[in-house]
């Protein structure tokens, strides 16, 4: 980098996101948006991870947000920044879910008396506000159980998988997935 | 590390979120005013522990990077953006600076030559000198004339053999810093700041880079561009890879600001 550029970057460093965009929108210098979005990148990748459950899935997911905000931002009219980077990045994980969780519509649909999914099989629809609480509710369960949910239905692995991966024989695991469940259930139901 | 929000809470910035990393994830996510810090920090969970978080920042850090840069190949793309006008400009201010130099005028209360008779002291070699082989000279004895005439502050002799050896080998950077300081002791400052810019600008050692930056600082304020040294003195005196020349830095800003 020249010395000229550090000193362009030093120079946006000062400012708050909200000059910068006002930057960005006035002159679409891309050092503003390198400036503002590595602000977030570890908030973005651990939002991502948060919601994805999986660390590896959560930094294609975080690669996917900035590309697309890197292409897309000046579509997007933003008063505070930082909250709505929250809600892009967020909305991105809840689809990303959504998609996975299409195969399992059956089981979501028992451990929530309300449907995750408006249009079974597709991903056009869906509620996110039951999609987001599913995943706070994973957050909460024990660690083996919300392992072996987080295997089951977000990695789609088989329980020969993830007896493999967690050390357990396969019978605990289905219980893991069972109990997992039950708890699931219980805590949406709470939250309803 | 702890870092505030505009409206006073507390968030988690990134210093102290690769911090937490290195527990994965031991802290109350709870701790965090802000929802974004807390699902940051309750993520650190489901690191492995074969990852390396900033290791996977850095590679982040490179999507934007490669992102936000305006694509190339679209000669009208590229003009498109105001961000190719800048370089541009920025190309000329390079250009125009030796302009600047002869004409803007100096700020009368700073002693240009006396600060500079102060600090500028060439440092002394790194390169070793190796074995010379009879006959015609070669790369290596005029490379080993240069050094040694350097060494004996023979500067105006030394800088026949810097061009000799840098002629068939550009790319040196620690001969080209050691010329740049050979024409810096032989007076010939605004010679010096294109060779001492491009060690500044590429060096691959850090230490070459810093110690560029600093004649480099030298050779401006002799030549009473003072914001051009101003600049690239508090470039020094904020890293913190190179004490040395922090510490000189930092010492030369206080002259400036008396």
């Amino acid at each position: 980098m020249s010395l000229l550029n550090r000193r362009a970057f030093k120079n946006y460093r000062e400012k708050s996101d909200e000059e910068l965009l006002i930057v960005y929108r006035e002159g679409g210098d891309h050092r503003v948006l390198t400036t503002l979005f590595q602000r977030y990148t570890h908030k973005v990748l651990g939002l991502c991870v948060n919601y994805l459950k999986n660390y590896q899935d959560g930094q294609d997911a975080a690669a996917e947000v900035f590309e697309h905000l890197c292409k897309n931002l000046h579509r997007y009219q933003i008063s505070k920044f930082e909250p709505w980077l929250y809600f892009v990045t967020r909305n991105h994980c809840l689809k990303i879910l959504q998609r996975r969780l299409i195969p399992f519509h059956e089981d979501l649909s028992e451990i929530s008396p309300e449907q995750f999914m408006e249009k079974p099989g597709t991903e056009d629809h869906y509620n996110e506000e039951r999609l987001e609480q599913l995943s706070d509710a994973i957050e909460e369960l024990k660690e083996d159980q919300r392992r072996c949910i987080v295997l089951f239905y977000l990695e789609q692995r088989s329980y020969k998988e993830i007896s493999e991966m967690t050390n357990m024989d396969l019978s605990q695991v289905k219980s893991h997935i069972q109990n997992g469940k039950r708890n699931l259930k219980n805590t949406l139901m709470n939250q309803v | 590390m702890k870092k505030e929000t505009p409206n006073g809470k507390r968030s988690v910035s990134r210093e102290e979120w690769l911090q937490l990393a290195k527990t994965r994830g031991s802290v109350d996510p709870s701790v965090f005013d802000d929802e974004f810090s807390r699902r940051a920090v309750q993520a650190l969970r489901y690191m492995p522990e074969e990852a390396d978080p900033g290791t996977v920042l850095k590679t982040l850090d490179k999507v934007i990077e490669k992102n936000a840069a305006p694509e190339t190949g679209n000669i009208f793309v590229l003009l498109k953006n105001p961000a190719v006008w800048l370089s541009i400009a920025a190309s000329l201010l390079i250009l125009l600076i030796p302009a600047a130099i002869i004409f803007s005028p100096a700020n009368p209360q700073i002693d240009h030559e006396k600060l500079y008779a102060v600090y500028f002291e060439p440092i002394g070699s790194a390169i070793p000198m190796t074995g010379t082989t009879r006959g015609p000279e070669n790369g290596q004895t005029s490379k080993n004339s240069a050094i040694n005439a350097y060494e004996n502050k023979n500067y105006e002799l030394a800088l026949g053999h810097f061009q000799q050896y840098l002629a068939d080998h550009p790319d040196d950077q620690e001969m080209t810093f050691y010329y740049g300081l050979s024409l810096m002791a032989s007076g010939k400052q605004v010679e010096a700041l294109p060779r001492l810019t491009e060690v500044a600008e590429s060096a691959i050692d850090e230490n070459y880079r810093h110690a560029a930056i600093w004649y480099l600082a030298l050779a401006y304020l002799k030549t009473k561009n003072e914001d051009a040294a101003f600049f690239l003195l508090e470039e020094l005196e904020n890293q913190s890879e190179n004490p040395f020349y922090q510490k000189k830095a930092k010492s030369l800003l206080k002259e400036f600001k008396h």
